[in-house]
Formats: structure tokens, C-alpha cells, sequence
């Protein structure tokens, strides 16, 4: 996976040149933005990380870009700042679904330990994401026939069974198990079981 | 199945062949059903074409008897009428003409054979000799002769003149001649070859069936209007029609005509081989077509000629009934007029001796009063002469007033100027009056005097160096009192030395009362004046204080970015210290970067202290372009925020006025602030212009916005104290603003609703004479 990324959105230069300073300290990769709009116009990859945002810039304000962002499938946590916090804006920024709300004048460990926590949220859901796209992958390699025979497997039924509902010899179901095992890359059929969770995740 | 049909082929055969004998040996009990046949080219022509039909139909349906009867147009429309007969076989033109007529319903249309291939729609060619190059188009026909079967022939005359017809062209008057030749159409085809006409209609078979037989060549001729159709082997010129139709009349037995239609259906397979193969049926066609044709051409069923109708006769006649009716009118027109003047001819003739009559006795009166007037002219002599006199003496009076007159023109005159003068002090004005008071009166010492706690107190007098006042011992004195809102606010009292007064004309008295009258409003306006600079020198006061309480979250915004830059500069500096191996330059640049900060932060404090500190007011020499620059760093915070963009064109030969600068950069920021939050309401970009002129007289500051602009409402109490249009805000601002611009001379304005946005100028005098007494 790649090495997280801290996005920092702020108009005022010093702030933003200030906080890439304070969170290169602990030796982040900082990227940095003057305005919402241009983040927006930056193609993003999928790295794990974080966004920074004030909240009262021009152009775009901070709580339109999270509610914007919110709509793409970037799983980037939004850390709000803002030296106006007052309780109507915290409310909706959180509702909105942010990480959370700092407001300025903020202790230094207390921003930088929630840019880590974030930073950690994100690398989770990417990774869950992953995961799960690699066990769906799996399952669509598998013919529909072995996916019948996946199906009663999970549910518990023994070949015997399988073999009766599906009206094949046990032998053919012998053959279509040890396929699918070998497909969705399971030794074992706890493994397997894990791998078809979370792929309905 | 091919068994079957071969049965029914053979069976049917049978008995077609032995259909005539059956007929002749008659059938007793056998109904008769009589088949109607147009026959334009004799009936036995037509008994010969159809004659076998009938007798294939007797063989087919049992019971009945099939017989032909041959009719010209006329005689069909009869014998129909009166149910002579129970089919009828005819023309698609006669058909559709009975369909409308009696309600003929077709059963089945003819079908033919040309070359094995069965057609069952037919055309007319319109055809001209091939070396008669003049004629290439239909409308090239205008003016030549023309040959055709006749004008009730569908074939032979109206297809082609429906063509005709399209073209603009009337076959009845734009042909120089048009011949009806009747059958055979053969002869057309050979009168045109022979240039016995140049141009004629026969069915498109005709012609090609005589380049056939190789009675004509092809090459002779010229199809006008040319067409082919895939469904008609013939070249022809007009639209094709279907073929000729078999219908029963409405009287005739459904059954029965079911029974027809079925064997006429299966007909041409019974003839094969018979002498008739070029004739068969197929089902009924649509003769919407020759409707069609007959409405534009308005004939057949369409006609409406014959008819003897009101609207017939107006249309042949109308130009002779308007002609015969205007020549009645105008003879009774003329009768009546002719009448009418005799009568008045009479009557003025009775007047004009009634008038003789009159005009004699007048000359009589007339004589009469000439006699009395000179009498009256004599008498009006004598009261003119003693009226005269009188005017004399009246002359001489108004003279000796007009003197008096001009003396105190003269001092009202000087009253008028020392009060009006303009840019002179109260107090030089009083002096003045003082002065003029002695003169005016001849006496040598005037006092102001003012009543407080119940005693006259001397404020002025004139001259001022004389030492003593009240020297009512030595000489005289009188006064008028100077009332303020009609109480005695003090007096203005002229003293002499002689011990007599002198005595004052009463225009002397109207002058003292004048001056005293002047001194009471003029202290009563300077009164109004103060109260009114105190009052709004409060409300700008509480305006400003409102200004800071809004503008402190601001502030407090820009100051909080440079302390959060300074903390984040100087705790990632620490962090680095904390580790080994620290990167000192990037720290030392850091800890620079954290150092300018903290200037910027200093800036602002003091900024900010400036606009608190400015307390007092007081007029001084202004600079208006640097109110405008100090207003726009007070809200640099809120341009920014709301990304206003804000164009200066200052006009820098302003030159410097007397104008207290508090209070005109208030107005600035007033006006800048609505900009400010009117604007916000709009996305594209958002622009504020200030703009400073001057001319001779006046400087303009004018801010211009493209925010939404002013409604009419809102335009027409924008300036009354109380009213907004914002969330917060007490609604003084302008009210205040205009008030202060007011009190500078000069004009607070909005720009009227045509130009977009909103605009608001205001004007100050560049020389301060109007400066409001702020010293006294």
C-alpha cells in the first residue's frame, strides 16, 4: 500500500505553510491546496491519508467540499479547522460525516494525534476494501455450476447432499469442491467461509 | 387439395361450355337478373364484350337468369332510378357518380391481361406529333386545338383534364378549339398524326395497342406529362384510375351479390383459355381517387350545374342587378335633392321680406339716438375737464410718497443685504445691523440686549467703545422687543442724546420691527442648529460602536491565522530540536517565517486601535482618497473572505477639503458594508468600484457594486431613519450617512433602478464656506 498522504486545504498561505511544517515534523507526506476548487481539479490516487480543511475559505467553502467529497468514494477522513466553532457548524460538519472538528487555537499533539488516527481509519477501509474486492474477484473465476456447490458448502451441507439437491454423483461434486477450493485459493473451509463473508461484506 | 381445385376447374369448365345450351332451352322458374352495362360504343359492341359474363354467371348461380342491358350515361341514371336492373358494369366515373347518386356499392373491379400479367388500373395519354417541337409540356397546350372522345368520357376526356387542370389549364377556354370525336378513339390518334389537331386524349391502351397492330409508329408522337408504372404496362400521361367496376344497386339481394362477387372472383381462372382472356376480376378498388377527381373538376357527383338556383342567378347576372339598382338610387337621390331646394327657396324668400321690413324700422330708431348722443357727448365733455383736476392733485401726492419710498427702498435694501450675506458670522452681522440701525434713525448708539433671570443684560452695542450704556438721564431711548417662539428672548434698544425722540415714520417702525424680527429667527436657527449636530453626532456614535461589535469577529478571525501560523511554526521547530541530527537552516527559516508572523499579528492590534482611538470630532483639512484607503484595510478581512474583488479609480488631484474625516469615513464604510453584504447574494464574480472626481465646485465619491440591486420599495425608504432590509441592523446607517453628507453641503445619492447592481454617490464642497459654526 502506499505511503499515507496529509491534504491540506487552506487560503491563507502562512497557516498552510505553518501546518506542512508542524505535520512534516513527525514525518508525514504533506500535499497542499489554496482553495478547495484546486483539490478538487488534483486527481487524488488512492492512497490512505487525510484531509485538513478550513472551514471558511472563498470559493468552495470546507463543508461544501466534505459534503462533496462524501458523494465520491475517495475514503479520505475530513479534520475540520476553524477559528469561528460555532455550535450549528460542528453539528452539521459532523453530520456531514467528519472525522472531526479542531478548532484554532488548537493544542499541536492533540491535531497531530487525530491526523494519525485518521490516517489509520483510512488505511483500515482501504484495505477492507481490497480484501474484499480480491475474495469477489475469486468467487466471479468460479463457474456458475461451482457456485451452486459454493453455495450448499457454506451452508453446511455435506456432498452427499449437494450431490442429491443438485442431482450429480458424488463424485462429480468431489471434483467441482477440490476446483473451487483451488480457485478461491482456501486450504481450508473455515478459510473459505472467511473469504465468501467478506465478500458480502 | 389439388384434386379439389382440379375438380371445380374441370366441373366449372363443364359447365361453362355447356352454359349456352342451358340459356337457350330456359330456365321457367328462373329469376331474372338484368346487368346494367354502359355501352358508349353501341350496344351491340358492348353485348359482343360482355354477353358471356352474364352467361357464366346464370351457369354459376342456379335460379337466376343473367341478362345484359346497354345504357348510354343518361339512360343508366333511369333505369337505376327507377330499379330497372340489379348490377351495373361501368366506368370508375359513372360508378362513383352512381355511388354518390343511388348508393351503388362495387363488388369487384375488371382485371385485365396484357402479356399474361394482370392489371387492373388504366390511364389516358395526351399525345402530340413529335415534330410539333412548340409543345414539349401540358402547359404548352394553351392556345392549340385539342381532340378528345367526349366531355363525359373518363377515359377518353377527364382524366386528361384533371391533368390539364393541375397545369392551370381550362380544356373549355384556353384551347383554341376542343373537338369531341366519339368513337372509336382510334381516330384521335390518326387525327393528330395527319396535323388535324395539334394535341389529344385517347386510353393509354389505344395508343399502344395501334403501335402494336403497327397502324402508327411510336416515334410520330410525343407523350406529354410522361409516366410509367409498375402496376400498368402502358405509358400514359395521367394519374392511373382502377378499372371498371361491378356493382349492385341498393336494392339488390346481399346474398345474391355475395354469390356474384364469389363467381366473378373465380372467373378468370374458368377462362383461361377461352377467347375472353384478357378479362377477369379482381376485388373491389378504391375509387377514392376518382372523387378526387371529380371534386376539383367539380363534375359527375360534384356538379352543380343544371341548377337553377338564387346565388346561379346572382353569379351570371350580378354586374347588370348592382348596375339597374344604382340607377334607381341615383334618380331618387336626385328627385329628393331637386325638392329640397325648392322648399328652401321658397322659405328664404319669405325671410328676405320679413328682413326689408325690419331693416326699415331700424333706420328709423337710427336717426332717433343720433339725435340723443350728441346731447350725452356734450354732457360727458363737462365731467372729463373736472375729473382732470382731480388727477392733477392725485400726481402730485403720489409723488411726494414716492419719495418716502425710495429712502426706505434704500434702507431695505442695505437690511437685505447685511442679512443675507453669505460666509459673514452672526456676530459681524449683528455689528452691522447695529450700525445700519444708527444711521438709518440719525442717532449715535444702538444696544443688543438679552433677557435673563428676569433683567435686560447688555450683550452688544455699537459703537462698541462707548463705555456706558443706559443714559436714559442724558437722552432718550426706545426699543422693540426680539421675541424667540413668541417669548421675549431680549431687545434691541436705540439711544439718543437730545431729550426729545425723534419721530419714526411708520416705515421706520416696519424696519425696527424687520430687524428685531430677523434677530429672534436667526437665534431660534442657531439653536435648532446645535441640538440637531449633537443628536447626530450621538447617532453616529452609537452607528460606529454598532460598526465595531459587527466587524470584532472579523478581527478576531485575522488574528487568530498569524497566532495559529506562530504556534505551528514554532512547535514543529521544537519537535525537530527534539530529535537528533536537526536540520538547523530549515529551522531557522521557520523560526523567520514565525517572527513575520507575529509582525502581521502586531499590524492588526494596531489597525485596529487606530479606528477605536478616533473618539473625538472635529473638522480638519481630509484627504477623501485616504478615508476610502483606510476604510477598505478595515475590511480587507471581509473582502477576502467573500473573494470580493474591488476596483480603485482614484482620482488623485483630489484636492484636500475642510471635513470632519470621522464621520466621512463612516459614511465610506457604511456604504462599503451594505455593498458588501448585498453582494454576497450572487455567485459569478463579485466586484465593488470606488471611484473619486472633482470639478470646480464639488468632489464625487461614487461605489458601484453588481450585487442584485435595490428594489422599488426599498428604494423609496432607503434613507428613512428605522428601515432595513438586514437580518441585524438598527436601519441608520444611510439615514445617518445622508444626514452627515448634509451637514458637510453636500449629497447623498443612489443611482435610479436602470443600471444593474447599485450605486451610491455623494458630493462635498471643495471650498468650505458652509462650515457649520463647529468653533462657536
Amino acid at each position: 500500500m502506499n505511503e499515507p498522504v496529509v491534504h491540506i486545504i487552506d487560503d491563507d498561505e502562512s497557516v498552510r505553510k505553518s501546518l506542512r511544517w508542524l505535520i512534516e515534523s513527525v514525518g508525514l507526506k504533506v500535499n497542499c491546496y489554496a482553495s478547495a476548487n484546486a483539490f478538487v481539479e488534483t486527481s487524488i490516487d488512492a492512497s490512505p491519508g487525510c484531509m485538513v480543511l478550513d472551514v471558511r475559505m472563498p470559493g468552495m467553502s470546507g463543508l461544501d467540499l466534505q459534503e462533496k467529497l462524501n458523494k465520491s468514494d475517495l475514503p479520505l477522513p475530513v479534520i475540520i479547522v476553524t477559528g469561528h466553532a460555532d455550535v450549528p457548524m460542528a453539528i452539521r460538519a459532523l453530520k456531514s460525516g467528519a472525522f472531526d472538528f479542531i478548532e484554532k487555537p488548537y493544542n499541536d499533539q492533540h491535531l497531530l494525534d487525530r491526523v494519525q488516527d485518521a490516517i489509520s481509519h483510512s488505511t483500515q477501509s482501504l484495505s477492507a476494501d481490497a480484501e474484499k474486492q480480491e475474495a469477489q474477484r475469486r468467487i466471479d473465476s468460479l463457474t456458475p455450476r461451482e457456485r451452486q456447490v459454493l453455495q450448499l458448502v457454506t451452508e453446511g451441507c455435506a456432498n452427499k447432499q449437494i450431490a442429491s439437491q443438485l442431482d450429480l454423483s458424488i463424485k462429480t461434486v468431489e471434483t467441482h469442491r477440490a476446483n473451487l477450493m483451488s480457485k478461491m485459493q482456501a486450504n481450508s473451509l473455515p478459510a473459505l467461509i472467511k473469504l465468501v463473508m467478506s465478500a458480502e461484506e | 387439395m389439388i384434386l379439389r381445385a382440379a375438380i371445380i376447374i374441370l366441373s366449372a369448365a363443364c359447365s361453362w361450355y355447356a352454359a349456352p345450351a342451358l340459356a337457350k332451352a330456359g330456365n321457367p322458374e328462373a329469376q331474372t337478373v338484368r346487368i346494367g352495362v354502359l355501352a358508349f360504343r353501341g350496344a351491340s359492341k358492348a353485348h359482343q364484350r360482355w354477353d358471356h359474363v352474364a352467361n357464366y354467371l346464370s351457369q354459376q348461380i342456379s335460379g337466376h337468369q343473367f341478362s345484359i342491358d346497354t345504357f348510354d350515361l343518361i339512360g343508366m341514371d333511369e333505369a337505376v332510378r327507377q330499379k330497372q336492373i340489379d348490377f351495373v358494369l361501368t366506368n370508375p366515373g359513372n360508378y362513383v357518380r352512381l355511388e354518390s347518386l343511388f348508393g351503388a356499392t362495387r363488388i369487384t373491379t375488371l382485371s385485365n391481361l396484357y402479356h399474361g400479367k394482370p392489371y387492373t388500373l388504366y390511364g389516358a395519354v395526351i399525345l402530340t406529333r413529335a415534330d410539333n417541337k412548340d409543345i414539349r409540356e401540358l402547359p404548352d397546350l394553351a392556345g392549340r386545338s385539342f381532340m378528345a372522345v367526349s366531355e363525359n368520357a373518363f377515359g377518353g376526356f377527364q382524366m386528361a383534364w384533371y391533368e390539364l387542370h393541375q397545369q392551370g389549364i381550362d380544356p373549355f377556354h384556353d384551347f383554341s378549339r376542343l373537338e369531341f370525336n366519339g368513337f372509336p378513339q382510334d381516330r384521335i390518334v390518326m387525327a393528330i398524326k395527319n396535323g388535324e389537331v395539334d394535341a389529344g386524349t385517347v386510353r393509354a391502351e389505344t395508343f399502344s395497342r395501334m403501335i402494336e397492330e403497327r397502324r402508327i409508329r411510336a416515334e410520330d408522337f410525343t407523350i406529354l406529362n410522361p409516366r410509367t408504372d409498375e402496376n400498368y404496362p402502358f405509358p400514359h400521361s395521367t394519374r392511373l384510375y382502377p378499372e371498371w367496376a361491378f356493382a349492385k344497386l341498393n336494392h339488390t339481394d346481399e346474398m345474391l351479390a355475395q354469390q356474384v362477387a364469389v363467381a366473378l372472383l373465380t372467373f378468370r381462372e374458368n377462362t383461361r383459355h377461352s377467347i375472353q382472356s384478357s378479362t377477369g376480376w379482381t376485388i373491389p378498388l378504391d375509387y377514392s381517387r376518382v372523387h378526387e377527381t371529380f371534386r376539383v373538376l367539380k363534375i359527375g357527383p360534384y356538379a352543380n350545374t343544371g341548377k337553377i338556383t338564387l346565388g346561379g342567378i346572382w353569379g351570371q347576372y350580378h354586374l347588370w342587378i348592382i348596375a339597374g339598382m344604382l340607377f334607381i338610387l341615383i334618380i331618387m337621390i336626385t328627385t329628393a335633392y331637386v325638392i329640397r331646394i325648392n322648399r328652401r327657396l321658397t322659405s328664404s324668400q319669405i325671410e328676405l321680406h320679413d328682413q326689408i321690413k325690419v331693416r326699415k324700422q331700424a333706420e328709423a330708431q337710427l336717426a332717433q339716438h343720433t339725435d340723443m348722443l350728441e346731447e350725452i357727448v356734450e354732457e360727458r365733455t363737462r365731467e372729463l375737464k373736472s375729473v382732470n383736476l382731480e388727477l392733477e392733485n392725485d400726481i402730485q401726492v403720489r409723488k411726494n410718497i414716492e419719495e418716502i419710498l425710495r429712502s426706505s427702498d434704500a434702507a431695505l435694501r442695505k437690511l437685505y443685504e447685511i442679512t443675507s450675506g453669505t460666509g459673514v458670522s452672526f456676530d459681524k452681522k449683528v455689528d452691522s445691523l447695529l450700525r445700519f440701525g444708527c444711521e438709518c434713525f440719525h442717532l449715535p448708539r444702538a444696544q443688543l440686549l438679552k433677557f435673563e433671570q428676569g433683567a435686560f443684560n447688555v450683550i452688544k452695542q455699537c459703537p462698541e467703545n462707548e463705555s456706558h450704556p443706559s443714559s436714559t438721564e442724558t437722552g432718550f431711548c426706545f426699543g422693540v422687543p426680539v421675541k424667540v417662539r413668541e417669548k421675549v428672548d431680549g431687545a434691541i434698544c436705540f439711544i439718543g442724546d437730545a431729550d426729545i425722540p425723534p419721530t419714526l415714520s411708520s416705515v421706520d417702525r416696519d424696519i425696527l420691527q424687520l430687524i428685531a424680527q430677523w434677530l429672534g429667527g436667526e437665534i431660534e436657527r442657531i439653536a435648532a442648529e446645535e441640538k440637531a449636530r449633537e443628536h447626530r453626532s450621538q447617532l453616529a456614535h452609537v452607528s460606529r460602536l454598532g460598526t465595531m461589535g459587527e466587524m470584532a469577529s472579523g478581527l478576531a478571525h485575522e488574528l487568530n491565522q498569524p497566532l495559529t501560523a506562530i504556534a505551528n511554526f514554532t512547535r514543529g521547530c521544537i519537535r525537530r530540536l527534539q530529535k537528533n541530527d536537526p536540520d538547523l537552516p530549515a529551522i531557522l527559516s521557520a523560526m523567520d517565517y514565525s517572527v513575520r508572523e507575529a509582525e502581521r499579528a502586531a499590524e492588526i492590534i494596531k489597525r485596529l486601535r487606530n479606528f477605536v482611538s478616533k473618539g473625538e470630532l472635529s473638522r480638519s483639512m481630509t484627504s477623501i482618497n485616504d478615508t476610502v484607503r483606510m476604510v477598505l484595510e478595515l475590511s480587507a478581512n471581509e473582502i477576502s473572505r467573500y473573494a470580493i474583488a474591488v476596483e480603485l479609480d482614484l482620482d488623485e488631484s483630489l484636492p484636500e477639503i475642510l471635513a470632519d474625516h470621522i464621520q466621512i469615513e463612516q459614511v465610506v464604510l457604511n456604504l462599503l458594508r451594505n455593498s458588501i453584504e448585498s453582494i454576497q447574494a450572487i455567485a459569478q464574480t463579485r466586484t465593488i468600484n470606488i471611484r473619486t472626481s472633482h470639478d470646480s465646485q464639488t468632489i464625487t465619491v461614487t461605489l458601484r457594486d453588481n450585487g442584485p440591486g435595490i428594489d422599488e420599495h426599498t428604494r423609496e425608504n432607503l434613507f428613512h431613519p428605522f428601515f432595513t432590509t438586514k437580518k441585524q441592523g438598527m436601519g441608520l446607517g444611510l439615514s445617518i450617512s445622508r444626514s452627515i453628507i448634509e451637514a458637510h453641503g453636500g449629497q447623498l445619492t443612489v443611482s435610479d433602478a436602470t443600471i444593474p447592481g447599485c450605486a451610491f454617490s455623494f458630493t462635498l464642497p471643495t471650498n468650505n464656506n458652509h462650515v457649520e459654526h463647529d468653533d462657536e
